[in-house]
């Protein structure tokens, strides 16, 4: 029921957004060429870069990444794991290894492809709705070459489908706020990587190439 | 045109993540507790919860999958706790599993000898 809702919200944000024509439609093909040429199965999330004032905001993003990309198909390397091998090599800090070679993480782990992520703003708007300011970014281990990446902002409305208003506030005030900022993280994550290419797991793995993608910076609003 | 593209695809997208092959029991929640303040109590709850999406998968009735990385992650922390053969069977399911992990667990068991 939940889902249902998000979905008709999300009809009439993104129908209503922008109806300006394009002529050109990117495809996956086209866009992720070296994706599909290279096949990375194993991936790795790197603790995303946080230049908000929002601290939290690093914690709520990597946590809420394992599950996009699995059910995109990939293999991800475990957050307690990922941590501990990280933390062995001293690569812990994203900023330190972004932009240089990541071969060490594929002869070491095995690791197709590294996820970098960076969290530019997180701020509340209005009542009960967040803006986050983001970019992902997964780059290959062995050719270092940038196989996805998006950036965008993604504002999330926290919503109570009640039909009094005074119970849809307190509803939401309710909701603890650990629920309602993963719920933005998640939302910001599944937004931001929907034009991956699937995963080796997935039934649509090399089957999605004709699929449309979205602008490289997007802007997107929605509710839950 | 592009936009409504994107929306159906997007529409699809959400759809697939309500029906996911994968059971995750309270991952987000326990991995954040543990990520935010890594104490033994809260990586009891996190060993807690990955036991429970095994035991889940498990059942005779389960229609769901393991998803990929609990049996490494569970397995690794129960060698830390002393339960070495046990963890070590989690760490071999985890590569019989998804082969692709066999070099990350491979590390993982190396570093513990």
């Amino acid at each position: 029921m939940k889902t249902k809702y998000i979905l008709i919200v999300l009809l009439f944000v993104v129908v209503f957004h922008s109806c300006a024509p394009t002529n050109q439609m990117a495809l996956k093909r086209s866009s992720y060429e070296d994706y599909y040429e290279e096949k990375p199965a194993c991936v790795m999330i790197m603790p995303p870069m946080n230049k908000s004032t929002k601290v939290e905001a690093k914690q709520f993003f990597y946590v809420t990444l394992v599950q996009p990309l699995v059910e995109k198909g990939f293999y991800v390397v475990p957050p307690y794991m990922g941590i501990e091998m990280l933390k062995n090599e001293s690569a812990y800090d994203a900023e330190d290894l972004y932009g240089r070679s990541l071969l060490a993480a594929s002869t070491t782990w095995g690791v197709d492809a590294v996820l970098f992520t960076t969290i530019y703003d997180w701020k509340k708007v209005g009542t009960g709705a967040v803006m986050v300011d983001i970019s992902y970014e997964l780059r290959s281990t062995t050719s270092n070459k940038v196989l996805y990446k998006r950036r965008g902002d993604v504002t999330v409305y926290m919503t109570s489908n009640s039909g009094s208003i005074l119970v849809n506030l307190a509803a939401i005030a309710l909701k603890t706020a650990f629920t309602r900022e993963i719920s933005v993280a998640k939302s910001c994550n599944v937004i931001g990587l929907a034009d991956l290419p699937y995963g080796a797991h997935s039934k649509l793995y090399l089957n999605d190439k004709d699929t449309p993608i979205g602008e490289d910076k997007f802007s997107i609003v929605v509710s839950q | 045109m592009r936009k409504v593209f994107h929306l159906i695809f997007l529409v699809i997208l959400l759809s697939s993540c309500s029906s996911s092959k994968y059971y995750w029991g309270s991952f987000d929640k326990s991995t954040f507790k543990y990520n935010k303040k890594m104490t033994p109590e809260t990586k009891v709850l996190l060993m807690d919860n990955y036991q429970r999406i095994i035991g889940h998968c498990s059942g005779p009735s389960s229609s769901k999958e393991i998803p990929p990385g609990i049996y490494a992650d569970y397995g690794y922390m129960l060698i830390q706790i002393g339960k070495v053969s046990e963890g070590k069977a989690f760490l071999e399911k985890e590569i019989v599993l998804y082969p692709e992990s066999e070099k990350a667990v491979n590390y993982i068991l190396e570093k513990i000898k």
